[in-house]
């Protein structure tokens, strides 16, 4: 959302490396983001080791049992299947999809960024106006253009959100590389021979980098809301396949009896996206000064 | 000034001559031969070579598209095969409901998003200041679908204050006031996140502001306090949010096809998810193309607002 247009911060890599445990007590909202986050991913990734139900194992008697009844740690939905398992393995799901389309997203966009700018001129032109053609789409309509053309399904709908992430990308590293493109440095690598690949690849990326990890993280939470979405209006994960977003979609028949089925995932992306967002804007703050200064 | 304008309405041209490329090339990349699809399976090859041949499908593919976009620029999107109407009449009439419900929203969210910003900025580093801008940073983390389902399990399933599908009630109503209370939810659910969105952009727009010479010379001046906020602070704060009305907008458009789902609300969002689930792909086509095209000019009014609101960039 606009939250993408925030100014990219300044590249400035030495204040991040010192003290990296002092800031971290120094603030709260980092702390309780990274355990909220850690938290939600660890449990995911123990799903199969922990005592759960089988997530598709139905059982009619129980269904849209409420929260701690029949055994129920968070109720069962209306085929009986267990909220708890089907949360965690649904976030397995949804997990690794944003962060496959943010993968693929990033190489996409970041090269096509990082040409643009160390290039400049024609190179920049043509790949910025294309770029431009991506942007006139509202994101989700060209999400939903794109699943529309290879049909519904997870890896379609996870194809197709990475295809609307390059531009963010795109311009994103773009930004970044326009401030360190004329910088000493790398006139210093040109000046000892070094190929553009590798002033590229061993200068430019290095010195952007830190700045791009808000951008990921800032990312990862639109995408986990971008998936859950087109899941929610059928158009990505298909039965039996459950992720957040077609959970939400199966409660929202059921939410005059048993609205706890919708509610509970939900939450869950409202708790993981929230995570990501206090460690993106105290990661921005961080590499900021002038921006922290002002904010704090 | 006028050479930027030139250049930015020849960019508008261009970017939509890209967008039609690519709906073009999008709905040509679904698998099987549309004549074949539209024949049924039983139809024999010489028919579905005199169709290709009337849709002009045996033409080489650039030839279609330029026959295809010269019918698009004269106002012909084509036929829904779900509905058998014209496409762009379908579309028109369905956009006139998203207009509603994200005009509704657009309004909640930036005066709402206004107010806490600069209430915020005015009280920096007070406990308003950190209960709104948590609030914040919760609203810019919650999925609109989801704050839809939960409104609907409050106001409607719970308290029984609001109605929570359509946009008239089907018996009797249909005049303003029905309209307004059929939008209250969905407008408030599309809001959410833009309202909180805003409210951070104008904060740190409000404190960057606030530390400019011209601030303190008015103080210095000895001028009231509220009129310092509004004449100086205000106005010079209200083009930092006018750059993100285009973001806005395209979030508003992107963000209606969810909470029209949800609310049954009759606009092109719903209609589109339809349409693709139905595979009327016609109706895809017309209805992506169209909202495309009015992102790409709401952009460019934007670009223009903020020339004219900013004296400086006039002369640049």
């Amino acid at each position: 959302m606009p939250e993408l247009a925030v100014a990219l911060p300044a590249p400035s890599r030495a204040p991040v490396a010192s003290s990296w445990r002092l800031r971290l007590l120094d603030r709260p909202l980092l702390s309780i983001g990274v355990a909220l986050v850690l938290l939600i991913v660890l449990l995911a990734l123990i799903a199969p080791l922990l005592p759960l139900r089988d997530p598709n194992v139905t059982a009619p008697a129980r269904r849209l049992s409420g929260a701690g009844v029949n055994g129920y740690v968070l109720g069962s939905d209306q085929l009986g299947r267990d909220l708890l398992s089907r949360l965690l393995w649904g976030a397995r799901v949804s997990i690794t999809v944003a962060l496959v389309a943010a993968g693929v997203a990033f190489v996409a966009g970041g090269s096509i960024g990082l040409l643009a700018g160390f290039y400049g001129g024609v190179v920049d032109n043509v790949l910025m106006r294309l770029i431009d053609i991506l942007m006139a789409f509202p994101y989700v309509l060209l999400a939903i253009a794109l699943v529309a053309a290879l049909g519904p399904g997870l890896l379609n709908a996870l194809i197709a959100i990475a295809v609307v992430n390059i531009s963010f990308y795109a311009r994103g590293v773009r930004a970044a590389v326009l401030v360190v493109r004329h910088m000493a440095f790398i006139e210093a690598a040109r000046a000892l021979g070094a190929r553009d690949v590798r002033i590229l690849l061993k200068e430019v990326l290095p010195s952007v980098a830190p700045p791009l990890l808000v951008f990921v993280t800032l990312n990862i939470g639109a995408l986990i809301v971008e998936t859950a979405g087109l899941s929610f209006i059928g158009l990505g994960a298909q039965p039996p396949t459950a992720d957040w977003g077609t959970m939400l979609a199966d409660g929202r028949q059921f939410m005059m009896t048993a609205p706890h089925v919708a509610a509970i995932p939900g939450l869950a992306v409202l708790a993981l996206v929230w995570g990501l967002n206090m460690v993106g804007d105290s990661l921005r703050d961080m590499l900021d000064p002038t921006l922290a200064h002002a904010t704090r | 000034m006028h050479r930027y304008l030139v250049q930015r309405l020849l960019l508008v041209v261009l970017v939509l001559l890209g967008v039609s490329l690519l709906v073009f090339i999008v709905t040509r990349l679904t698998p099987g031969d549309p004549a074949r699809v539209l024949l049924g399976p039983r139809a024999t090859e010489e028919q579905v070579a005199q169709l290709r041949t009337a849709y002009g499908l045996d033409q080489p593919l650039h030839m279609q598209y330029v026959t295809w976009l010269a019918r698009v620029v004269r106002g012909d999107l084509g036929e829904s095969i779900q509905l058998h109407r014209p496409v762009l009449g379908e579309v028109v009439e369905r956009f006139r409901g998203t207009l509603i419900l994200a005009v509704a929203a657009m309004i909640i969210s930036f005066t709402v998003g206004i107010v806490f910003g600069v209430a915020a900025a005015l009280r920096a580093n007070t406990a308003l200041d950190r209960a709104l801008m948590s609030l914040a940073l919760l609203g810019i983390s919650m999925p609109p679908f989801w704050v839809g389902l939960i409104l609907i399990i409050a106001f409607t399933l719970g308290l029984r204050w609001l109605p929570a599908t359509g946009m008239f009630s089907p018996t009797g109503g249909g005049d303003l006031q029905d309209l307004l209370v059929h939008l209250v939810l969905p407008a408030v659910s599309l809001a959410v996140v833009p309202l909180a969105v805003i409210a951070r952009l104008t904060r740190a727009n409000v404190l960057e502001v606030l530390n400019q010479l011209y601030v303190r010379t008015a103080r210095a001046k000895g001028l009231h306090s509220r009129t310092v906020v509004l004449r100086h602070v205000l106005r010079n704060t209200l083009i930092g949010t006018v750059t993100i009305l285009g973001l806005e907008t395209g979030w508003l458009l992107a963000g209606t096809v969810y909470i029209e789902t949800v609310f049954a609300w009759p606009g092109i969002g719903a209609m589109l998810v339809n349409a693709i689930l139905q595979r009327d792909y016609p109706l895809v086509q017309g209805g992506v193309l169209l909202v495309a095209a009015i992102y790409v000019l709401i952009n460019l009014s934007t670009d223009i607002l903020y020339l004219y609101l900013d004296p400086r960039l006039r002369h640049a």
